[in-house]
């Protein structure tokens, strides 16, 4: 009872409490509840203050002279659903084109809808970010001579020149073209899924790479599975990061020391 | 440590298997223990006989399924109950869509579970002097915020207003761009135990 079991896993309690943990973090934290009597006991002396923190919300920020008390609402209900302000934005526009004097006014309009929805389209930030390396994976354009003949060959060479010109979103659609024309190739799913990690794009990424470590082999499975940790982290999925890191820093290849060096700064 | 408690676990399982009434009311125990904080925290806002009863079914079915289960009863209990209070939410979810038709009213299992809830809020309803404790138990909340560090107070003003941790992150690093995740939250761990700390205090 007198200390945690897991301190990293501890200093986690925080953020389980007012719900800011992920399903998967959230289920970890519990197996280290489970057997941590210090965490548990540490949840049940504060499980009024957290409950009433959740209630009276709004009336605590009023009397913390925080002006923007929002109204009570579930986390999930806060953000405005995208249709809400689409309408918004759509009936504003047709105010302001009956009335040509508000031209201008419609104008501003438009680009605050268009910066709001910019906003709604934006991907989270991972507490992870600062960990990560958004860095390009090494290209051999040998690959590319070798599968010319190949179908997507042609999306390919193009993607790339993008690629090795860090335009990562229009290396991304050539590429995704390639894999279109073929999926089972896992040097295409490998580039595509590290041009989505570079532009932040957790969820494409990780099914690019998830595909990419299944179809290859020796460093090019390795490189896919490097990013495919990171793309987890991305995510702030840390158990699934944890699992492909493991693997690496286990093999003792390529990535193996970036892998054992991130698995130690997620322990910290 | 962890053997003595999977020992302690192992030896109420058995117990409890076997049919020694107090290594049974121990198992029972224990696991009601054990795993109501993580009724309240999943199901933080409801009340506590919804918590009651997502655990006593847990409990239920962990007694249905005690000969299946080797070791580690706790755990194996542990996801019974995050499959119970998924039903729950999934069932309070359902409930609110179907209350938005124009046949909600016919639905007997919603009518059912208003008047549960009905019943719950009427058990649950406060008397003016409990009110006045809550009232009370507020102001020490907003004074221990105020007592807190300009980081503390910028964490919990963040997580009233529904800020998400990475908004949070971010804020922070904008103001110490060197700022570690593990610092960062090393860092909320402690704000955490401060407001505890200043709450004991009163």
């Amino acid at each position: 009872m007198s200390s945690c079991t897991n301190e990293s896993l501890g200093h986690l309690i925080a953020f389980y409490e007012t719900g800011q943990l992920s399903e998967k973090e959230k289920i970890t934290f519990e197996i280290h509840l489970l057997d941590c009597d210090f965490c548990r006991n540490e949840l049940q002396q504060m499980t009024t203050t957290f409950d009433l923190m959740h209630e009276h919300r709004t009336s605590i920020l009023q009397a913390l002279g925080t002006t923007d008390a929002k109204p009570l609402l579930h986390p999930k209900e806060v953000k405005q659903p995208i249709f809400s302000r689409l309408k918004e934005f759509i009936l504003k526009i047709f105010n302001a084109l009956a009335q040509p004097e508000f031209a201008v006014a419609s104008v501003v309009t438009i680009l605050f809808a268009s910066f709001l929805l910019t906003l709604e389209n934006a991907p989270p930030s991972s507490p992870f970010t600062d960990l990560l390396k958004f860095e390009k994976a090494p290209y051999n354009s040998q690959v590319l001579r070798s599968s010319e003949a190949e179908p997507g060959a042609q999306q390919f060479k193009s993607g790339m020149s993008y690629y090795l010109n860090d335009d990562f979103g229009n290396a991304a659609l050539q590429l995704e073209k390639a894999v279109a024309s073929e999926p089972e190739n896992g040097v295409y799913r490998l580039y595509s899924g590290v041009c989505y990690f570079l532009q932040r794009q957790g969820d494409p990424a990780i099914d690019a790479l998830l595909k990419a470590v299944n179809l290859n082999e020796d460093v090019l499975q390795n490189r896919s599975r490097w990013y495919l940790a990171q793309a987890y982290l991305l995510k702030a999925d840390t158990a699934r990061a944890r699992e492909q890191l493991e693997i690496l820093s286990a093999e003792q290849l390529e990535y193996s020391s970036e892998a054992e060096e991130l698995l130690c700064q997620l322990d910290d | 440590m962890n053997t003595n408690i999977e020992n302690d676990w192992t030896k109420l399982l058995d117990g409890t298997k076997s049919g020694d009434k107090q290594r049974q009311t121990q198992f029972y125990h224990k696991l009601t223990v054990t795993l109501l904080p993580i009724a309240q925290s999943r199901l933080r806002g409801w009340s506590s006989a919804i918590h009651q009863d997502v655990l006593q079914e847990t409990l239920i079915t962990v007694s249905r399924k005690l000969d299946s289960i080797q070791s580690q009863p706790h755990h194996f209990a542990a996801g019974i109950l995050r499959n119970k209070i998924g039903d729950v939410l999934r069932t309070e979810k359902k409930r609110k869509t179907v209350s938005l038709d124009l046949h909600a009213d016919t639905d007997e299992f919603t009518i059912q579970r208003d008047i549960e809830r009905a019943l719950s809020d009427a058990s649950s309803a406060k008397d003016p002097l409990q009110q006045l404790e809550t009232k009370d138990q507020l102001e020490r909340i907003v004074w221990a915020i105020q007592h807190l560090s300009a980081f503390c107070h910028q964490f919990f003003t963040g997580i009233l207003e529904h800020q998400e941790i990475s908004e949070i992150w971010e804020n922070a690093r904008i103001a110490e761009p060197d700022l570690k995740n593990s610092t960062f939250r090393k860092r909320i761990f402690d704000c955490r135990m401060r407001l505890k700390q200043i709450l004991q205090e009163g």
